[in-house]
């Protein structure tokens, strides 16, 4: 018999049942030590479904219809206390946010014996020594100091190992882990998964994995259900899923997925246009210089000397805190640079201000990352998109309506969309808008912070594709500041890998993704997982703490290839 | 901590330093002729009083060296001698001092004794009758001016029942004016209590408390409780300053001897050195109030504790 079974479950919000439900008629069974991923895009019903199972659905949530049955129980009629008696006993859960998903206030060590002291009713002492042996076993060093600290000394992978370790310190049957690795870095999420495989292996726990990521499900899961507008629509064993989808939707999510497998987009310098954008050993440092602050100030940015040409993308490539967001805005001068300078269109824009400064922006655009953020909930997107263009001031209004349309027909929305409010458009349609923003001034090129990130695969590859459409038929230049590598590949001429406000890797992308030649490279390379269950590998564990990176070590810049260079 | 402790210190210093040189342009502020205005209800004063008063006050100087004697003088402890009775500003001050902090103190125990479990109360029954009821009776509190409420509750509780003397400075007369203005508090401190601990239930550590499967009683504890306490204290902190402010009022309508009394006097009375010195006391109270108070926020929070 499965562990968990779970049949016809219909969860709705609100009391009206007239509402169409978010989850409508889920099948899921979960076998004994079984790791099961549930697939789908926001919005499809797959946060719902198990928080269900445990009974944590928020407030206006209400179950309809169905069974969850959970050792031959079903959870679904038990009351509060029955239910509480199965949380962190029996099931325990690990969310996507390590950064809030553990109290500020408590300290670590606090938050880990809760459990055990409710559950197994252990003493403070044992339940601290259960809590010690957990931290180690999930490769946190010096637990028993680690105990005494607070969540905000921990990193977001290390918290993430924390609520491993309290999930899996009472051995429960199931662990149900909502997008445990969506918020963080590949180089991390790599070694969190495989964390999470050997846990669940060892201790016979099954594995309820939700997520969009089809590379983590083609790393982790034994078998698949995928999920659409609240419904399954298909399910099975991961190798044949991937190898023969049977549903359209299946079809359609396994294509839009990038794959490092891809071809990269080949071009050679000579077909470019000219130089757009130059950053000359650009550095920028934060903190420190305070009046109280004792600190040595962080060097964000560390002596980067960059160049992008009409028509051509540079991906720039990092994790978090590697510097490249802030490199953008170096580009775009929204910070200023302690030393180097910036060139745009062959201008230094380095010390412009006020009028000056504003005028070059028109030649340098950017697009943000949360396009929920980003556009004004006050403004209509007509509105939105024409600013730029009246703060220039020489165009006439009945002019910027009509651009503002074209604009919009042209990031493939209509024009009638200029009387709606962003609210009333998907994350796609609003980053659609976002670029339709920053083409209003004809701009020479486009600084792009993760603009495709905060958005589901199918999205992401529409607007990977218009970006790229944009760019051939204008020669438009992109600095395209991503994370993801399989995304540089469908969009990057060239590639800078950056890491601790330094490059570390420059060249083609082709060569950069298919012969990379400094080691963090390479580690980011191994470390993102590919959606290709049959190639599934076991990871090599750690970072490797590069030479040439080291602190205060210049490195020097070696030429490894046509136009290919690495740090050494 | 120390850290953040010390920049908080040197910030009250400077506030303290920024108020004396208010204090002592003050006098120059108000229209007309300072001593003027002084003697102005006293019949047949001779022109040369009036200079005598004015090269008293140091007032024939120019401003920078008023300013300068100023301090110097403060930093003897010497706040001046008041006009009508030359008894000393500064002693006089720290009589009535204590008075008005044992007010402001016992009426920020009521706010917080009563203003606390009630906005937990109604941030746990959130949306029910008994939280729309709660807030109610808080935007009605806010509403209601001290003197007002003062008064109400000297009807009541002194007048008709007799339980409380009306006026005077004996232990018991604290109580009423302690009721007064705590009462209004403690509405504004639920309010506070409650937005801070819904913020706080909707905060994904506490869904994984509850996936760890502790009781509702210990996730409020233990997880809402000590988290949502966190901007309540910084909300006390400016509380407590207005409770000083509210003082003024209510130690007026009770004739409660602190020195809220004190400064209305003075002020009828222009005696100018009084209120100088009211200024400045008031300043250094809240100063030394607000950083008591970032030292507690400081516990509470481990972000600031450990950084």
């Amino acid at each position: 018999m499965a562990l968990v079974d779970i049949s016809d479950l219909t969860i709705g919000f609100g009391a009206d049942e007239t509402k169409p439900p978010v989850v409508d008629g889920v099948d899921i069974s979960i076998g004994k030590g079984e790791i099961v991923a549930l697939v789908g895009e926001s919005g499809s019903g797959k946060s719902m479904t198990a928080l269900s199972i445990v009974g944590l659905l928020p407030e206006r949530g209400r179950v309809r219809a169905g069974r969850v049955l959970f050792e031959g129980e079903d959870l679904l009629a038990f009351d509060e206390a029955g239910l509480r008696s199965v949380r962190g006993a029996r099931i325990g859960m690990i969310f996507q946010e390590p950064m809030t998903s553990l109290n500020p206030v408590l300290t670590v060590g606090e938050q880990l014996v809760e459990a055990l002291i409710v559950h197994e009713g252990l003493s403070k002492a044992e339940s601290r020594k259960r809590a010690v042996a957990m931290l180690e076993r999930t490769g946190i060093d010096h637990a028993e100091r680690r105990l005494r600290q607070y969540p905000h000394e921990f990193s977001g992978g290390m918290r993430q190992r924390v609520m491993i370790a309290m999930m899996m310190a009472l051995k429960p049957a199931l662990l149900i882990a909502d997008e445990p690795t969506t918020a963080l870095d590949v180089t991390i999420q790599a070694q969190i998964l495989d964390l999470l495989r050997e846990m669940v292996r060892d201790l016979d726990t099954s594995l309820l994995l939700i997520t969009h990521d089809m590379g983590v499900v083609a790393e982790m899961a034994d078998r698949v259900v995928v999920m659409r507008n609240g419904q399954v629509v298909e399910h099975g064993e991961c190798r044949s899923i991937f190898a023969a989808p049977q549903a359209e939707y299946t079809r359609k999510l396994l294509a839009a997925v990038p794959t490092l497998d891809d071809p990269t987009r080949t071009t050679t310098a000579a077909s470019f246009g000219s130089e757009v954008l130059r950053l000359a050993d650009v550095s920028r440092s934060f903190g420190g210089g305070g009046l109280f602050s004792r600190q040595a100030p962080l060097k964000a940015v560390d002596g980067v000397t960059l160049s992008v040409q009409a028509g051509e993308t540079l991906a720039l490539v990092g994790e978090s805190g590697s510097g490249k967001s802030t490199l953008g805005r170096l580009a775009m001068r929204l910070e200023t640079p302690d030393h180097g300078w910036v060139m745009v269109s062959g201008k230094d824009i380095t010390r412009l201000s006020g009028r000056g400064l504003r005028r070059m922006r028109r030649a340098i655009q950017m697009i943000f990352q949360d396009p929920y953020a980003s556009l004004d909930p006050r403004f209509s997107i007509g509105r939105t998109i024409a600013e730029p263009m009246i703060l220039e001031g020489s165009v006439p209004r009945s002019v910027v309506r009509e651009r503002v349309g074209a604009l919009l027909e042209r990031a493939g929305l209509s024009a009638a969309m200029a009387a709606r409010m962003p609210h009333e458009l998907s994350g796609g349609q609003r980053q659609r808008v976002a670029i339709a923003r920053a083409l209003a001034v004809n701009p020479q090129i486009i600084v792009a912070d993760e603009p495709t990130s905060a958005l589901d695969v199918s999205v992401q590859a529409k607007i990977l594709d218009l970006m790229i459409e944009l760019q051939e038929a204008d020669s438009l230049a992109y600095l395209f500041i991503t994370h993801d590598l399989a995304v540089v590949r469908r969009i990057a001429h060239r590639v800078a890998v950056m890491r601790k406000g330094r490059i570390v890797e420059l060249g083609a992308a082709a060569d950069v993704l298919e012969r990379p030649i400094h080691p963090y490279t390479r580690a980011l390379i191994a470390a993102a997982p590919v959606p290709d269950p049959a190639r599934r590998r076991e990871r090599r564990h750690g970072m490797p703490e590069t030479e040439g990176a080291a602190a205060g070590h210049p490195g020097e810049w070696r030429a490894v290839g046509d136009q290919h260079w690495v740090l050494a | 901590m120390l850290r953040f402790l010390g920049q908080r210190a040197a910030m009250g210093l400077l506030t303290i330093f920024v108020t004396t040189i208010a204090v002592t342009l003050l006098i120059h502020l108000v229209p007309g002729d300072p001593v003027e205005i002084m003697y102005a209800q006293s019949q047949g004063t001779t022109p040369e009083q009036l200079e005598a008063m004015r090269s008293k006050l140091g007032l024939d100087q120019p401003i920078p060296v008023q300013y300068v004697q100023y301090i110097g003088r403060l930093l003897e402890g010497d706040l001046g001698v008041t006009i009508r009775g030359q008894q000393p500003v500064a002693q006089l001050l720290m009589q009535r001092l204590p008075n008005t902090l044992a007010l402001a103190a016992l009426a920020m125990l009521i706010a917080t004794l009563i203003g606390v479990p009630l906005g937990f109360l109604a941030a746990y029954k959130r949306g029910t009758v008994l939280d729309g009821l709660l807030m109610v009776t808080a935007i009605a509190g806010i509403s209601i001016p001290h003197f007002w409420l003062g008064l109400l509750l000297l009807f009541w509780l002194a007048v008709d029942l007799g339980l409380l003397p009306v006026a005077g400075s004996g232990p018991l007369n604290i109580v009423l004016p302690a009721l007064t203005l705590g009462l209004s508090n403690a509405a504004i401190v639920a309010r506070m209590t409650r937005s801070a601990m819904i913020d706080v239930m909707s905060q994904d550590f506490i869904r994984t408390a509850h996936a760890k499967g502790l009781s509702k009683g210990k996730v409020l504890r233990r997880h809402v409780l000590r988290a949502g306490l966190v901007p309540v204290v910084t909300v006390m902190g400016l509380q407590f300053t207005f409770m000083m402010g509210g003082a003024i009022v209510v130690e007026n309508i009770f004739a409660w001897n602190g020195i809220g009394r004190l400064a209305l006097e003075a002020i009828f009375q222009r005696d100018y050195p009084v209120i100088q010195g009211f200024i400045l006391v008031f300043a250094t109270t809240v100063v030394v109030v607000m950083l008591a108070l970032d030292a507690v926020y400081a516990l509470l929070d481990p972000r600031i504790r450990r950084s």
